[in-house]
């Protein structure tokens, strides 16, 4: 310590120290404040830190999509937008009550008593369109809230409708595909954590857990939208025609068993489910059971074939169209006295039939019907499959092997049907039906040779007969493309007991007939202008194949090929064809001479110049044809008429 | 003040320095990332909408195309399926 000038003594060093100190022991304490927070506190105040900064949240995927064979889309989802509400947020719940109604098309009084309930979340209306959502957003109601769902969408409408089923509102498969591939349809739900701030708005930071998929994984049948189609609408014609209940339309692709369409009807539209009831909604090609009648004596002779019971020209007694079995009359609609077993087909005899049946025995046409699939389960995927109805051979009676003969007293679905003519059109070996290309079902392949080629070869033929002959599926017949039919008319079973006047009308037919690739079954339940399968269900038989051999261009070119074949040309003018366009004019084509075809629409002039084994270079743009060369009354081009020949025969188009 | 005191104080400085830079660059890094952070999220949103947008589209599609539609087109005008003895293939 040292004295100043004045005397008193220089205290600053003390003061600087004591400063010193004061600092360093500040210091010291932030440092001691630093490591107790740090080390100390550190791991909790960094979770509350944590659990204030972050937030969980959910995404939720979408459901898969459903496509036919060829892509076409037959179930997706898309984003909707729904109304909830906190109710103790409203703040004027009459006026929200009355925008709510107003934009929604609600009644005032309900929504208000949503918004006046003492829940914390109401659900004021799901699934709204995007107009009155943006309307909604517009309007800033305060309580009110608008979350994103998806809403599942079927944009083909009734279109396979039973086939494809539907989901409910909170998007889990009820019926059909959508209820059998739920667990692959269904989407999953990815729960994130994100940052949020002090306004509460959220985002992310990093990406873990975001490159979840949860998005339902998508299923393809084996449907064929434009075929589906086709028989839908060929079916719905004969049921309006007919005044029928109901139909069922099955078309199959032979080389594969996919099956191209199942049609029903009524419709059933998935978009509305609301509007239907369970018995539209049934799918009747796998639910309903009819004694399929007369469409099963191709199978009867197919057994009866193979077992050497009968052989195409064994003669039968079809005693004049009456034939008493014990206590039990059988007629025959074209009475006959003797008729070759390919005729008894040909003309559908039941009496011909229950004597084949007879002679073959009720053990082993059961053992026949068992191999066939019919008295238990096709195995289709879709729930609600009936097993049909056979009972065990030994509970058989005489008259019952009678009737079984000619598919009375036998329970069937149409897909049993299907199944059992899918192995006479594959050479008589059994093939599944499938519905689904993906994913492929995982059934063993446990194929039975139930007839020999040899047999369904003879048995197609006969069937063939049935159409191409004077017999009972002449209308079917298509132009230039061979058929093996059979109708069936069967009478239905009536709820007192025996049979009521109502008939299940049916058609197979097996297109072409020798090789077949295409199988079309249809059955019209209770039709009540006519109940003759030939006259109800033949033609829808017809019109489907017609446009499925149009749609894979596989229809004959000219109608010569028809004349080529068995058809008696009477019969071709008996049946017009169903045009929507001209049908193509005969023309007299000179041998020698160009004829003048100037003026002509194109596709007349190239249907000309094609039967000559010309095809034209045409110029210009237009549809009549304008200038020819060479030109009429000139001799055809010799020696050039290959296709493709250029400048053989040029048109002109204006 | 010796050389060795002087180089001493000189990478004090720099160290501090480039502390200092290094804190500031991370301040702005986290500034950075938290406005990336809102414009993924304002963009993540508008890419929904516009997936949103294309698969309602692809829906109205679907639905225009849908066979019952074309059958609809194709008898205003006047065309219909093809029969028997209507079709011609002709070679390339």
């Amino acid at each position: 310590m040292t004295s100043g000038k004045n005397g008193r003594k220089d205290r600053s060093g003390i003061k600087i120290g004591f400063v010193t100190a004061l600092f360093a022991i500040a210091l010291a304490a932030l440092w001691v404040r630093t490591a107790w927070v740090q080390l100390y506190e550190g791991d909790a105040l960094a979770d509350r830190a944590a659990r204030q900064g972050h937030a969980a949240e959910y995404e939720y995927g979408e459901r898969g999509r459903i496509f036919d064979r060829n892509g076409e889309m037959l179930a997706t989802s898309v984003e909707a937008k729904s109304v909830c509400a906190y109710p103790y947020e409203v703040a004027h719940p009459d006026h929200a009550a009355a925008v709510l109604a107003k934009t929604l098309g609600l009644r005032a009084a309900s929504v208000r008593n949503k918004l006046a309930s003492s829940k914390r979340f109401v659900w004021i209306k799901r699934q709204i369109t995007d107009r009155e959502a943006i309307s909604l957003e517009r309007s800033g109601l305060a309580g009110v809230h608008l979350l994103s769902e998806f809403s599942r969408i079927y944009p083909n409408g009734h279109l396979a409708g039973q086939i494809l089923g539907f989901t409910d509102i909170d998007g889990k498969g009820r019926e059909g595909i959508e209820r059998v591939f739920e667990d692959r349809l269904k989407p999953g739900k990815a729960k994130f954590v994100v940052q949020r701030d002090r306004k509460g708005r959220r985002f992310y930071l990093d990406a873990d857990g975001r490159e979840v998929d949860i998005n339902g994984r998508d299923v393809r049948l084996t449907i064929d939208t434009h075929i589906q189609h086709a028989a839908e609408q060929a079916l719905a014609r004969s049921i309006a025609k007919y005044e029928a209940r109901a139909g069922i339309v099955l078309v199959v692709d032979v080389k594969s068993g996919d099956i191209l369409a199942m049609a029903n009807q009524p419709f059933f539209n998935p978009n509305t489910v609301r509007n239907s009831s369970p018995s539209i909604r049934r799918l009747r090609a796998i639910t309903d059971i009819y004694e399929p009648g007369s469409t099963m004596k191709p199978l009867l002779f197919a057994a009866a074939l193979e077992e050497g019971v009968i052989e195409p020209d064994t003669l039968i007694d079809c005693e004049n169209g009456r034939w008493r079995v014990a206590r039990r009359t059988i007629h025959d609609t074209h009475p006959k006295k003797w008729l070759p077993a390919h005729k008894v087909l040909r003309y559908s005899s039941n009496i011909g039939s229950a004597k084949i049946g007879s002679a073959m025995g009720a053990e082993v046409y059961h053992g026949y019907l068992s191999k066939l699939g019919f008295g238990r389960r096709t195995g289709i995927i879709l729930p609600g499959e009936a097993s049909g109805i056979m009972r065990p051979a030994d509970r058989w009676t005489s008259v019952d092997l009678a009737a079984i003969s000619f598919g009375q007293g036998i329970g069937a679905t149409a897909v049993q049907m299907g199944q059992a003519f899918l192995c006479l059109a594959n050479h008589g070996a059994t093939k599944p039906l499938n519905l689904v290309r993906e994913p492929r079902s995982e059934r063993k392949n446990a194929s039975i040779q139930v007839f020999s080629p040899e047999t369904t070869a003879k048995v197609l033929n006969m069937m063939k007969e049935v159409v191409h002959e004077d017999g009972t599926g002449r209308s079917a017949r298509i132009e230039g493309i061979t058929m093996a039919g059979k109708t069936g008319t069967a009478q239905k079973a009536s709820p007192q007991g025996g049979y009521s006047d109502q008939y299940l009308s049916s058609f197979v037919a097996l297109v072409p007939a020798d090789e077949p690739e295409l199988l079309v079954i249809t059955m019209i339940d209770e039709p009540q202008k006519s109940n003759y399968g030939s006259m109800v269900a033949a033609p829808v038989c017809r019109d489907i194949t017609v446009r499925t051999l149009a749609y894979h261009g596989k229809l004959s070119e000219t109608l010569h090929a028809a004349a080529d074949g068995d058809a008696p040309e009477a019969i071709r003018d008996a049946e017009p064809l169903n045009k929507t366009v001209d049908a193509p004019r005969t023309r007299t084509v000179s041998g020698d001479a160009v004829p003048d075809i100037q003026g002509m629409t194109v596709r007349r002039a190239l249907e000309t110049l094609t039967k000559m084994g010309i095809v034209p270079v045409l110029k210009g743009q237009g549809m009549t044809v304008d200038r020819q060369e060479p030109a009429a009354g000139q001799p055809w081009p010799g020696g050039q008429t290959k296709e493709g020949t250029e400048h053989v025969f040029v048109l002109w188009l204006s | 003040m010796s050389k060795t005191d002087k180089t001493l104080l000189w990478m004090v400085l720099c160290l501090l320095g480039m502390a200092l830079s290094l804190g500031l660059g991370a301040v702005w890094l986290n500034i950075e990332r938290m406005d990336m952070a809102y414009d993924l999220r304002k963009m993540e949103k508008s890419l929904r909408q516009k997936e949103d947008l294309a698969e309602k589209l692809t829906v109205e599609r679907n639905n225009l195309v849908s066979p019952y539609e074309l059958k609809k087109l194709a008898g205003r005008l006047g065309l219909g399926v093809a029969a028997p003895g209507q079709i011609r293939r002709i070679a390339d």
